[in-house]
């Protein structure tokens, strides 16, 4: 017997869009949140983007971001210059790097079976950028971020030794021996 | 002067960054300004909030609150955990580390709604598979549901004819790459609908599937004041509606009606199939009361209900088809939040958002759907307030659902916003993955999504 149905429709009731607005708008919120949400919707997607290049594991790259964020909102009070809160922040994230390849290195963890390319882009990734993102990953830690730092994020040797927070020199001697080995992985002559 | 060495890095680091896009980075969530202790990190506070079972290990004084929450889950306890089911001091493999291994139980692809598009994503990252086809007469979908197996899926198309709108039901099959095969439209008449379908995804277009893939059940007759994923509040009993479920034969068409009393102003949203016939579902009603696990009429009574139905069982009184689970009712005008949740697979078990102070508040907890009770408590604190649509995957062991977030961007409520991100919980850990798939509001149609 088939039947026709006056279907579930209709707009929200006054009343629940009142809750929906309460629920859903922003509400007052303290000066440190405001300030740490303002800065993480203008640089969540870099931050993330940078993690995601260092630790190759899309999964992991967001937990690293959101716990740099949710630690600068902890201290976001005794920060002596809020005016340099990025640079805190991207700190924060190659800290967040570097313990999670200590935690793959205690546990024995293999790459996760989570793929870091999105379906558009794993179509676009030769075998070529395979090989040098292996190669990145086989490099000490050091040297990686200071590649990533100078050619990814396109960052001066000062911003560079700044975020690994080492002195210009050791950054700029960093990213020479990380290009040397990494040139060895990929079996390039120099 | 760059090198080779240098282009190479570059190219493929840039490669990989731009593979991230706006849309996929989840919401900021901050621990509670209230609950939160200096010095406490925010990862472990997201770690306990997830699975309460580690709260007394980690023993501190800064986690009273989530301690509270656990205890009036452990009490309620009737003592005997289920077999199979790890209980909070047994939490399996994988619930120490950062993020559990993934189960081979795990599908490896769900599809969602959204916006009128239906999409085939990968579970493990969230990323988009292919687009599910959608034949010339449809302009929208508008629901998805999942048969046991991780590769048989419905869809709710909604249709525009000389006459008014419509909607008619349709199968997709998906490869073993998760690409969707033909699209196949299910024997039936289209059902009639008084309005657009979408109508700014105030709407939800709750239906299922059994697991075996032979009927589909869906409700009808009322307006449903909220949407997928969203705290907008509980559904609200609404006058001079008459809620009814019906159950679908996919191969014939043929439909059988079970409908609710018409006094109770009856919504029904949210259901889902066990074995044998039982058809789980959440109902909001007026003018009832609860007796030994049934309705009755009483005065002035509202009643949110999780209720199953014995479709194989003569009778096409919706009400006294059903045994209630679990339930909570107000003597006051306005309907109690909670329960609402899903039966398992296998029919033993009912996952339940319990009432909580606000809508979307209450802890999650696996109950018995014999007597009711409380086996053990799953999500306590804010990671409980979970959304809707919840889907349980055909092993019973994931569930999937919205996880709002705390503060959604509003910078213009006319135009879609993400309002949270789906999550899988897994149920033998009680390990809580969050998934790139943002749940969006005020998009074209409502968000669902299945697996």
């Amino acid at each position: 017997m088939d039947l026709d149905i006056p279907w579930r429709a209709g707009r929200m009731p006054a009343e629940a869009g009142q809750r929906a607005g309460s629920g859903m708008g922003i509400e007052s919120e303290a000066p440190a949140a405001l300030a740490v949400t303002a800065l993480y919707r203008e640089h969540a997607l870099g931050l993330t983007r940078l993690a995601l290049v260092l630790v190759q594991d899309r999964q992991a790259a967001e937990d690293i971001v959101q716990d740099a964020f949710c630690g600068l909102h902890k201290r976001w009070d005794h920060l002596r210059d809020t005016d340099r809160a990025l640079s805190y922040a991207r700190s924060a994230v190659l800290n967040g790097c570097r313990s999670e390849f200590r935690r793959r290195k205690a546990s024995r963890h293999q790459l996760p079976d989570v793929p870091a390319w999105s379906a558009e882009s794993a179509a676009l990734a030769s075998e070529e950028r395979r090989e040098v993102l292996r190669a990145l990953l086989r490099l000490p830690a050091r040297q990686r971020e200071a590649l990533v730092l100078r050619y990814y994020m396109d960052l001066s040797e000062a911003e560079t030794a700044s975020a690994m927070r080492v002195s210009r020199g050791t950054a700029k001697s960093t990213a020479a021996r990380g290009i040397a080995a990494l040139r060895q992985l990929l079996g390039e002559e120099s | 002067m760059m090198g080779r060495t240098e282009e190479r890095l570059r190219d493929a680091t840039t490669a990989l960054g731009s593979s991230l896009h706006g849309g996929d980075i989840p919401a900021l969530r901050l621990p509670e300004a209230a609950g939160r202790s200096p010095g406490r990190r925010p990862a472990l506070y997201r770690r306990l909030a997830s699975r309460p079972w580690l709260v007394p290990v980690a023993a501190a004084a800064s986690v009273i609150a989530v301690i509270g929450l656990v205890t009036v889950g452990v009490r309620a306890l009737p003592g005997n955990a289920l077999p199979g089911h790890a209980g909070p001091g047994h939490a399996g493999p994988g619930s120490t580390g950062r993020r559990a291994a993934a189960s081979p139980d795990l599908p490896r692809y769900l599809v969602t709604t959204v916006d009128g598009q239906a999409a085939v994503r990968a579970t493990a990252s969230g990323r988009l598979i292919a687009a599910v086809p959608r034949p010339a007469s449809v302009y929208a979908y508008e629901g998805v549901a999942a048969a046991s197996g991780d590769r048989t899926y419905f869809l709710a198309g909604a249709m525009t004819t000389s006459g008014g709108w419509k909607v008619a039901f349709f199968r997709v099959s998906l490869g073993p790459d998760g690409h969707p095969g033909p699209v196949q439209r299910l024997p039936g008449t289209p059902l009639d609908v008084p309005f657009p379908v979408i109508s700014g995804g105030w709407m939800n277009f709750y239906f299922a599937v059994t697991p075996d893939g032979r009927q589909l059940a869906y409700a009808s007759g009322s307006p449903v004041p909220y949407g997928a994923g969203t705290p907008y509040g509980p559904a609200t009993t609404f006058p001079n509606t008459n809620e009814r479920v019906v159950v679908q034969d996919v191969a014939t068409g043929g439909r059988r009606t079970w409908s609710a009393w018409s006094s109770a102003e009856a919504v029904v949203s949210q259901l889902s199939w066990g074995p044998s016939g039982h058809l789980g579902y959440d109902i909001a009603l007026a003018g009832v009361g609860v007796s030994q696990h049934r309705l009755i009429r009483k005065a002035g009574g509202n009643v949110s209900a999780f209720m199953v139905l014995a479709t194989t069982a003569p009778g096409s009184d919706l009400v006294r088809n059903s045994q209630v689970v679990s339930y909570s009712s107000s003597p006051r005008s306005g309907t109690p939040s909670g329960p609402r949740g899903v039966i398992s697979p296998d029919g033993q078990l009912a996952y339940l958002q319990l009432s909580g102070a606000q809508a979307g508040s209450g802890p999650l907890v696996e109950a018995s759907v014999a007597t009711g009770a409380t086996v053990r408590a799953l999500l306590a604190g804010p990671d409980a307030a979970i959304g809707e649509p919840m889907s349980i995957e055909g092993g019973g062991r994931y569930l999937l659902f919205p996880l709002p977030v705390a503060h959604p961007r509003v910078v213009n409520s006319d135009v879609p916003y993400v309002v949270g991100h789906l999550a899988r919980l897994d149920l033998h850990t009680g390990q809580v993955t969050m998934l790139s798939v943002p749940v969006m509001a005020e998009i074209n149609g409502a968000f669902d999504a299945a697996w």
